[in-house]
């Protein structure tokens, strides 16, 4: 499969929902991305395509809100990869994304055609989360370095030998110096492993989510959104209620959104930190992450971000299956479920 | 099998005050009892028709909260009870209308647990508990009957009345309006000593209670703002239990009170005797009497059976209201009244004054049918006695007058009419219907009309439509049956008095 300017739309919306309602605004680096692709293409390999390669993946760390305003060039991924094989002695002969929901889904693509090397069709969440150690390699192996982190400016921070929870605190330490956000390299691995330890497909994955939302009507019925992207709709309504706490850090913070289907006669209550992580319709447990949850503008029909939703906004709750890998067995859910991110959980077994 | 109690009745229990509505509504759903579970995420099984008190739950965000509900509906729940009062989040509050399973919290779980359990399975020891409080709460009392009343009160924890037939003799609030007491009474026999309740259509429940004290007859009255069988059963016998001692202040009162009525009556009898010694003048400023300057005297006569002494205020009040200060005591079946000036009245007085006791006549009257007489205005402390006299003679008339508005001033009668009220004395009238008592109706009718018409055979016949030689037959007829003869003065004046006695006399 290759991807061309044309497309960029489709994935702009598909890597959003894959954000269940986090992971950045997609659309500027939609931009940069058209720019750099121009007439070319990009071909999406699979990573038997590239079997003998070692990868890099690449995506942005820090805070995706700065990341809009302060606009990256694209020349932070190359300094970022020429870094990290400098330091562990290899050459990058592909990349893919570190994560495909939110502006990640694009970035890595943006790095690719900066550095022309190939893309694999693969990343390490097939959607977003918040921290480094939710990454696929951090949670089966734990083994998640080196890592090189390149600044706006040019500065380049290499983090090894560390635990995946320790590389995340040091990189949160970075990124307060490096501008709020950096581009980040991830280990080299051979396309090989990626089969067991990686994402496989998420990148065309959002693709085809975004072309599928994209052919439909303005104000299309939630049963139509459900037909045409696989998804299932929780409900559709007015937002009534959102409250949001700080947690004592001050980074993350949760809270939920609620919304009365008035036809269903229910409500639509999800929990949120970064992204949507859990969904009851009244008051009975619907959908909890690793699965997707996203809020979509009832009219337009594009994904609102947690922090974008206002109460009086007229939205459609969808769900949408999580990669298979993370609920594969039970140490890799509990690493992205609820509970991982403070937020009491059931166990599925609990569930009614 | 229980059929469980309304849940709104348990929560406006004084017991459960500490449980408020945090969410939903909270109407007529019944309540057989409640079950425990230990914090919100605890699984949730044999709820039906139950509350679910939860004992432990802090975050009012936590969406299982949520989730807990939803299990509570599935399973049958009337309501959930969490901790604390802390008010619930939008969506939760939203959902517990949803799915009209109410969310209440109270600050202490469990006594709020036992409290409903207690309500709902131990109606006997809640009516124990309610018995003995009630004998503290008497034991502790005061003397007076306020005190008694609002103790009690106090330790039912609600509104209680002690209502007799004509007033509210003690109130616990205004909430509750004179009338709704005393229908709620109304009903109740007071020779039936059980406690009584009855329900009202706004859904309050009034639980009477007799209480009698030698003549007296009253209630005692505890209002529930909705029904719940426990606690009108625990109440009615705790009513029971305070009978006796609200009964015994009763009595005590009522004597006070007559041993005053009486000394009232005798010194005003002695007065209007004119057996005014220096004693009597000593008694009399004692209790506040007038007997120098210009009295007019005012007889208040009662058509019904009344407790006199009782309602004396009522007539004290109804002068007050009308801008008199009057002496008022108790005389006969009604109250005799004087008002005292310290110089002559003019005639414009007179006539002012007689407006306002006319008035204070109109307000006595809404309450209870009654007849007033005034007399004229007499000096001095034998005055009284006068004045007082005229009253009662003006009243006796009155009575027998609709046409005045059963008001009678002496002043506007005439010579005649008060000779003519003194036939109508107790005694005078029986002996009248003896005098009488030989001649037929029709024979009366012919005697009463030929002395009217000043013992003329023709105009006797004219105005009866009958002969001349008819009317004179009959006029022997009777002078033979009474043995009398009507051309003596003395015999013809006592028989007119008699015809006309016996004429005005009621059937």
């Amino acid at each position: 499969m290759e991807l061309r300017a044309e497309d960029v739309d489709a994935l702009v919306l598909g890597a959003a929902l894959l954000g269940s309602g986090g992971g950045g605004t997609t659309i500027e680096v939609g931009t940069l991305l058209r720019r750099k692709l121009g007439a070319g293409s990009v071909v999406l390999h699979s990573p038997s395509d590239l079997a003998g390669a070692f990868v890099v993946p690449v995506g942005v760390i820090g805070a995706t809100t700065v990341l809009t305003e302060k606009l990256p060039n694209g020349q932070e991924f190359a300094a970022a990869v020429h870094a990290l094989c400098q330091w562990a002695d290899i050459e990058p002969e592909a990349l893919m994304a570190s994560e495909a929901g939110g502006v990640n889904g694009l970035t890595a693509l943006v790095a690719a055609l900066e550095l022309q090397v190939p893309f694999i069709d693969a990343d390490l969440m097939g959607r977003a989360f918040p921290r480094l150690d939710q990454l696929t390699w951090a949670v089966d192996s734990d083994h998640l370095f080196p890592i090189a982190l390149a600044g706006t400016s040019g500065q380049i921070v290499i983090i090894d030998r560390a635990p995946a929870r320790t590389i995340e605190g040091l990189a949160r330490a970075a990124l307060r110096e490096l501008g709020g956000w950096a581009a980040a390299a991830f280990p080299p691995r051979p396309a090989a492993d990626l089969a067991s330890s990686a994402i496989l497909g998420s990148i065309s994955r959002a693709i085809a989510l975004g072309s599928a939302l994209k052919e439909l009507p303005e104000a299309a019925s939630p049963r139509a959104v459900e037909s045409a992207t696989g998804a299932r709709v929780l409900g559709a309504g007015r937002v009534f209620d959102v409250s949001r706490h700080r947690v004592a850090d001050g980074t993350f913070g949760h809270g939920h959104i609620s919304l009365r289907d008035r036809d269903a006669d229910s409500i639509i209550r999800i929990e949120c930190q970064n992204e949507y992580l859990l969904a009851s319709v009244n008051g009975r447990l619907e959908a909890q992450a690793p699965d997707i949850l996203c809020l979509l503008e009832r009219r337009k029909l594009v994904p609102i971000e947690v922090d974008q939703v206002r109460a009086g906004d007229e939205l459609i709750a969808l769900h949408l299956s999580g990669p298979s890998w993370w609920w594969a067995s039970p140490a890799r859910r509990k690493r992205v479920d609820p509970t991982a991110f403070g937020i009491p959980t059931l166990l599925s077994e609990e569930r009614e | 099998m229980t059929t469980g109690v309304n849940l709104s009745a348990i929560l406006h229990h004084p017991r459960l005050e500490d449980v408020v509505v945090l969410g939903g509504e909270v109407s007529q759903q019944k309540v057989a009892g409640c079950v425990a579970a230990r914090d919100i995420a605890a699984t949730v099984t044999e709820v039906a028709q139950k509350v679910l008190v939860v004992l432990y739950s802090e975050d009012r965000d936590d969406w299982r909260l949520d989730n807990l509900l939803h299990r509570a509906h599935q399973h049958g729940a009337v309501a959930v009870l969490i901790e604390g009062h802390a008010p619930l989040n939008p969506s939760t509050t939203a959902l517990a209308e949803l799915l009209r399973t109410p969310i209440l919290g109270a600050s202490d779980p469990f006594a709020a647990q036992r409290g409903i359990e207690g309500l709902i399975h131990e109606p006997r020891a809640h009516t124990a508990d309610l018995v003995l409080a009630v004998v503290t709460a008497a034991q502790q009392a005061g003397p007076t009957l306020e005190d008694a009343v609002h103790r009690i009160g106090q330790a039912i924890a609600r509104p209680l009345f002690l209502v007799d037939t004509q007033d509210v003799l003690v109130r616990w609030n205004e909430d509750i309006s004179t009338t709704a007491l005393h229908s709620a009474v109304a009903t109740h026999a007071s020779d039936d000593r059980r406690a009584r309740w009855v329900l009202h259509d706004d859904g309050q429940v009034f639980i009477t209670c007799p209480v009698r004290s030698g003549t007296i007859s009253a209630w005692l009255v505890a209002v529930l703002p909705e029904r719940l069988d426990a606690e009108i059963e625990a109440l009615s016998a705790a009513l029971t239990t305070a009978v006796a001692p609200i009964g015994q202040r009763l009595a005590t009162a009522r004597l006070a009170l007559e041993r005053d009525a009486l000394y009232r009556t005798t010194l005003l009898g002695e007065i209007i005797e004119g057996r005014i010694s220096e004693v009597t003048r000593r008694r009399a400023l004692d209790l506040g009497w007038r007997l120098d300057g210009w009295h007019t005297g005012i007889y208040i006569g009662l058509d019904d059976e009344l407790d006199i002494t009782a309602s004396r205020p009522h007539v004290v009040s109804a002068f007050d209201d009308a801008g008199m200060k009057a002496t008022v005591v108790e005389r006969g079946q009604g109250w005799a009244v004087w008002l005292t000036a310290e110089h002559e009245l003019s005639a414009k007085d007179v006539q002012l004054q007689a407006t306002a006791i006319r008035r204070a006549h109109r307000a006595l009257g809404r309450a209870v049918s009654v007849y007033v007489g005034v007399g004229r205005l007499h000096f001095g402390p034998e005055g009284v006695g006068h004045s007082l006299g005229e009253a009662a003679d003006a009243a006796s008339l009155a009575r027998q007058r609709p046409a005045s508005g059963r008001f009678l001033h002496v002043d506007r009668l005439g010579l005649a009419q008060l000779l003519l009220a003194w036939t109508r004395t107790d005694t005078f009238q029986p002996a009248a219907m003896s005098l009488l008592e030989p001649l037929t109706a029709e024979l009366i009718e012919t005697l009463t009309t030929y002395l009217d018409s000043e013992s003329s055979v023709n105009e006797t016949a004219a105005i009866l439509g009958v002969h001349r030689n008819t009317v004179a037959s009959r006029i022997t007829r009777i002078q033979r049956a009474l043995d009398v003869d009507l051309s003596v003065a003395d015999d013809r004046l006592a028989l007119h008095l008699a015809c006309r006695a016996i004429s005005t006399t009621p059937t």
